[in-house]
């Protein structure tokens, strides 16, 4: 999200290592065999001393680190139920090595998602189990040594927690949770990642990822406002910290400035102009993104979705409406009540918070837009599902709500649209390849293997159905897709956001 | 009565205390550790019925393995359903009066040992014939497999082959229930049968056979997806 | 939160136990520890085809392989029920002492289950 991608295009780079090519487009996502080793060089930065403690965490590795990682892991033991029944239980049945788009992509065996867990069960058996401690290297108990730690840096950070494997697993065992807990562990001992904590030390400073203040990001408005009405010639407005007004919208800051994020971020001003609404952004919350979650810290992630409340008690909005973005909306519909919550301010009549998306199908559904569908004849669309939006959270009031609730809306704003193979859409869907905060240019050979699998499903809708446009509703799928997409010969205009489809076709000025 | 009478005795009651006390303490630490977040995996049904009813599916069918891998699920299902079957089928030898369930089943004659030995034996084989699963397997996991086919073979044998008199065995075995010893048939294959469920009782707590219990806590199958509309609150969250 | 777990846990006890706690609550789970005694014929009838721990666990075996050669390739021998009969005369003191002990249907003797009528007791 923080990298502007838009600005960032060429030719691609030469592969640095054999292992580094380009995944082929066959058009069948495969189960490739296991080949050993092939993704343990993706290292993501570490973080400086400097980044690492504006969050208070320990500059770089501590003296005692061996010791200080497994009194950590004791702690989160005790706090997270998920982390202490799912270190127990797997069974290694097999069933989720085949799911994970890193694997699909790498072939690496410690990408898939039980392997990936082991990293940190074999310290869990050492330290914390009679098994490990009597039995040993025959349960797989494993004390925590440099080469293991290395392990753990590599291959947490090849996890995006979108939770696919979670859904195959009998016992819903969801290495989200693991990966979270040991970047948790490996913060706490001084080996944080450099993008993701880089990033939460701005929203901290600034206010948001992309480090805008609220200077730029009033002039940022200001240019979107005369950019629609060049364009339209309609007064939309993009108003900022306005008190009082109907509905506060917090959306991701690639939004304000990124493409083709920004689109979006028009799309959703010509619907709040459409339905006459008062709407602000805020320069508090100028940030729905929380990559809090990604390192696994309660506290940083209740920090900076804290700033979320406090806009709210500065403007006095009556409804909360969030933009296009998977994990925030995550973080938003799940655990903001329980973060930041209650929202006993805001109007109770409508969800608290509500998806960009619930907001405006009920304004199609109600009429209050006038659509041109045609406007978008140009496109043969599809969609794809944010893994964190469609495993974590939910839209509407039905399950499943996630998927309709987009594709409705999407629907009633062009004329052809198609769906991608079962396999890799609604809650089977692949990830992006670039959640998790490894959305970093250093990591881009691995994100390319992990977009390969979602890929490929948009390749073959491409081929059959003549699909040129692939929806989203994240910034990170946005600014991944635009990014990865030309690696595998696709355009990257044909990824773009749900309300750069709605813009389009909303019809200015034509109802009050 | 013979000292093997009295080391029987008295291993059985150290095995059985180690397994409930190893199984409940776990079980106690799993219903006991907060979930500070709503993580269900959605679609998550809205209502705590649905939850239930999702976790009935999962642990009745084996649902999201059935969607995972075709022949994992039936190794898998038709293992445990012929575990649930035989265990059922023992309780001869617990009640001096034999439960509904009992009678119901034996009514059949089904050879549930071998349908209980084949999927062990398949999913020996497929550890060792998938790269991913052979790959993932650790040493312990073969020895799991192991010792449960050695007590559905002893098994089998006592009732099929080299047969057992299960009078004198549900006299030893009345007799522990009711802590009155008696003695311990003098039959080696009921007797290394018999060891062999007893090390299994106590390893079960310390191990990933704690899925038994577990999946009843997985929050991402148990939790009721519904955080907009109720505010989750754990108390060591609160404080932080 | 703590009450919730200790809901949790309690709802787990009971689904676990359940088959034990219906077994209790339908019969009398503390009774006859002791395996049943049961009537043995008069010894002057002479020993038995096979010894006694042979016969406790393989009785039935015999029964049914001597039943296929008579009914099928019409050989009789040592091991037919008639034979038996001649010393084990009574059912319910000798067979179903032991049978109901451990909840065992004997294959021989219900009409419906078997192919034997009960031999009448001669006492």
């Amino acid at each position: 999200m923080a990298e502007t991608t838009a600005v960032k295009t060429g030719m691609p780079a030469p592969p640095k290592k054999a292992e580094d090519e380009i995944p082929q487009l066959t058009g069948l996502i495969p189960k490739p065999k296991i080949v050993r080793g092939t993704a343990a060089h993706y290292k993501a930065y570490v973080a400086k001393p400097e980044i690492q403690e504006k969050l208070d965490f320990p500059g770089s590795l501590v003296d005692n680190w061996e010791e200080a990682a497994v009194r950590r892991l004791g702690e989160l033991l005790e706090k997270y139920k998920s982390l202490q029944v799912y270190l127990d239980i797997c069974v290694r049945c097999g069933s989720c090595t085949d799911k994970c788009h890193y694997f699909i992509g790498t072939k690496d065996p410690k990408n898939m998602p039980v392997a990936r867990q082991d990293l940190l069960r074999k310290v869990y058996r050492k330290y914390f189990t009679l098994e490990g401690k009597v039995l040993g290297s025959l349960v797989g108990a494993i004390g925590f040594d440099l080469e293991l730690l290395a392990e753990w840096y590599s291959y947490f950070h090849q996890c995006s927690q979108c939770r696919r494997c979670s859904l195959y697993c009998p016992y819903g065992i969801d290495t989200a949770e693991i990966s979270m807990a040991a970047r948790e562990i490996m913060d706490s001992i001084g080996m944080g990642q450099k993008y993701t904590n880089e990033i939460i030390g701005k929203v901290h400073e600034i206010g948001n990822n992309l480090g805008l203040n609220p200077k730029a990001l009033a002039n940022s408005l200001e240019n979107v406002e005369e950019e629609i009405e060049e364009d339209t010639g309609a007064p939309v407005k993009l108003p900022l910290d306005v008190e009082d007004a109907d509905i506060l919208l917090v959306t991701p800051s690639a939004d304000f400035f990124a493409l083709p994020h920004v689109e979006s971020l028009i799309g959703y001003a010509k619907v709040f102009h459409q339905a006459g609404v008062n709407w602000t952004l805020s320069s508090t919350a100028s940030e729905a993104g929380n990559f809090g979650m990604f390192i696994g810290s309660y506290d940083q992630m209740k920090k900076v979705a804290l700033r979320v409340r406090q806009a709210i008690l500065e403007l006095r909005p009556k409804r909360l409406v969030v933009g296009e973005c998977g994990h925030a909306w995550r973080i938003a519909y799940s655990f903001w009540n329980t973060l930041i919550g209650p929202f006993d301010m805001l109007d109770p009549k409508y969800p608290r918070p509500q998806h960009i998306c619930e907001f405006t199908l009920d304004l199609i559904n109600r009429g209050a837009l006038e659509l041109d569908k045609s406007a978008n004849d140009e496109f043969v669309v599809t969609f794809h599902d944010s893994c964190n939006v469609a495993r974590a959270s939910r839209m509407g009031d039905r399950p499943g709500g996630q998927f309709d609730i987009p594709r409705e809306v999407i629907k009633a704003v062009v004329n052809r649209y198609v769906d991608m193979e079962e396999d890799a859409i609604k809650e089977r869907t692949f990830c992006c390849g670039g959640g998790g905060g490894l959305l970093t240019d250093e990591l881009l050979d691995l994100r390319i293997k992990g977009a390969y699998p979602k890929v490929q499903a948009l390749r073959n809708i491409m081929d059959t159905h003549e699909v040129n446009f692939m929806a989203l509703i994240c910034a990170i799928c946005k600014a991944q897709f635009t990014k990865v997409l030309p690696k595998f010969n696709i355009p990257m205009t044909v990824a773009g956001g749900v309300h750069q489809l709605v813009g389009r076709a909303v019809v200015l000025g034509a109802k009050e | 009565m013979s000292g093997l009478t009295l080391f029987y005795t008295a291993f059985t009651y150290i095995a059985i205390a180690i397994f409930l006390y190893g199984f409940l303490t776990r079980i106690w630490k799993y219903a006991t550790t907060p979930s500070p977040l709503k993580i269900p995996l959605t679609p998550a049904p809205v209502q705590p019925a649905g939850a239930v009813y999702r976790i009935i599916q999962e642990v009745g069918f084996f649902k999201s393995l059935f969607y995972s891998n075709r022949i994992i699920w039936l190794a898998g299902y038709l293992f445990h359903l012929a575990l649930a079957i035989v265990l059922i089928k023992h309780a001869r030898f617990f009640f001096a009066s034999t439960p509904v369930a009992f009678h119901w089943i034996t009514t059949f004659e089904i050879w549930i040992g071998f349908i209980m030995l084949l999927p062990l034996l398949l999913l020996f084989l497929l550890r060792l014939v998938i790269d991913r699963t052979y790959y993932i397997s650790i040493m312990m996991d073969y020895l799991i497999l192991v010792l449960l086919m050695g007590i559905a073979v002893t098994g089998i044998l006592t009732k099929y082959f080299v047969r057992t008199d299960i009078v004198s065995v549900k006299q030893f075995v009345m007799g522990l229930v009711q802590v009155r010893p008696e003695a311990l048939p003098a039959d080696p294959i009921f007797i290394i049968h018999f060891t062999l469920v007893m090390l299994l009782l106590i390893y079960f707590p310390f191990s990933k056979l704690m899925h038994a219990g577990g999946i009843f806590f997985s929050p991402t199958r148990n939790q009721v997806d519904d955080p907009r509309e109720l505010r989750h609150e754990t108390a060591w969250a609160a404080k932080g | 939160m703590k009450m919730r777990a200790i809901i949790a846990f309690l709802a787990f006890l009971i689904v676990l136990t359940l088959p034990f706690l219906v077994s209790a609550g339908s019969g009398n789970i503390l009774q006859s520890v002791q395996a049943p005694e049961i009537e043995l014929p008069d010894p002057e009838l002479g020993e038995c085809v096979e010894d006694v721990s042979y016969m406790r666990a393989n009785h039935m075996v015999l029964l049914k392989e001597e039943r296929e050669r008579a009914v099928r390739h019409g050989e009789r021998g040592d091991y037919s029920l008639s034979n038996c009969f001649s010393c084990h005369t009574n059912i319910t003191t000798f067979c179903k002492r032991c049978h109901d002990y451990a909840g065992v249907k004997p294959g021989c003797f219900e009409i419906e289950e078997g192919c034997h009528y009960a031999p009448t007791s001669n006492d």
